[in-house]
């Protein structure tokens, strides 16, 4: 193979690089063979195929795209504007699902609470009804008392479940909605 | 015999280059000297270090040509000095690993 054959291969193979790329790697080889003078043809045994060295070539300039691209993620201040407006554009539906949500936890909880405080607090009316000698009211309120423990027993599970459940399900979606909004890399 | 890596062979590049303006081709030879690499492995070397700012280019004229000189920039420099810091813990490491121990 001849200088020229050499260089006219090796430009074809560089058809892919940016034309400033290929213009300082064709400048190179054209003056390294220029250097080699009488012992060119050697010097192209030795750097092997235009294909093996313009593979080398486009390989490094590849690893460039790909660091550049590493290290320029898209402008993060800017995402984070965008995405702060967003969500203050999207407050009115958000915030009312938060507030459901936090009428549900709420809600939940006193409901589970009440019946659950008056496993106590009746049977102990009661005995101090009894002790005042009115039997009716007395029994009554124990009886209320036993009443209260088995709705407790009956729905605390349930209610439990139900705002695990809730609050599961909208984290997900909130943390979801959030990594589109922010970017991957800026949530953990 | 034992693999070189692309740090230690920007390492040597600008060494070289420090010690005087030089081109591809005497650059190449210098290299080979010393280690095994292919002899295309040095442009995409030399065109990265360019293009990182530790070495920059100009052009002399020689026997009627272009010939084209690289010279090395203080980040180049800088990087070299690193790499010679590195370079001596690294080979202190290897030795304290390969040497005889019978010499205590």
């Amino acid at each position: 193979m001849t200088v020229n054959e050499f260089l006219q291969e090796l430009e074809r193979n560089l058809s892919s690089l940016k034309p400033e790329e290929r213009q300082s790697a064709m400048a190179y080889y054209r003056e390294y063979l220029e250097e080699a003078g009488d012992s060119a043809q050697e010097a192209i045994e030795n750097l092997g195929s235009p294909q093996s060295v313009a593979e080398r070539i486009l390989s490094e300039s590849e690893l460039e795209l790909n660091e550049s691209k590493k290290s320029q993620p898209k402008s993060k201040i800017s995402t984070i504007i965008a995405g702060s407006f967003i969500l203050l554009a999207t407050s009115p539906f958000w915030l009312v699902i938060l507030f459901l949500w936090l009428a549900l936890v709420f809600a939940l909880t006193i409901i589970v609470l009440t019946f659950a405080t008056s496993i106590v607090i009746a049977p102990i009316q009661g005995i101090m009804y009894l002790t005042k000698g009115l039997f009716s009211d007395g029994i009554g309120d124990i009886g209320a008392g036993l009443f209260c423990a088995g709705i407790t027993m009956l729905i605390w599970r349930p209610c439990l479940k139900l705002i695990i459940h809730t609050t599961k399900t909208l984290w997900g979606h909130t943390v979801a909605i959030c990594r589109k909004l922010f970017g991957k890399e800026n949530i953990a | 015999m034992f693999p070189i890596s692309s740090a230690l062979l920007d390492a040597l590049v600008l060494a070289l280059v420090d010690r005087e303006e030089t081109y591809g081709y005497k650059i190449t030879q210098e290299i080979q000297n010393a280690v095994k690499v292919s002899e295309s492995t040095l442009y995409p070397v030399l065109r990265r270090l360019q293009k990182n700012g530790a070495l920059e280019t100009f052009d002399r004229a020689y026997m009627g040509r272009n010939r084209r000189y690289y010279r090395i920039t203080a980040l180049g420099e800088a990087m070299l000095i690193q790499y010679r810091k590195d370079w001596e813990e690294h080979k202190l490491q290897i030795d304290e690993i390969l040497r005889e121990e019978n010499l205590s």
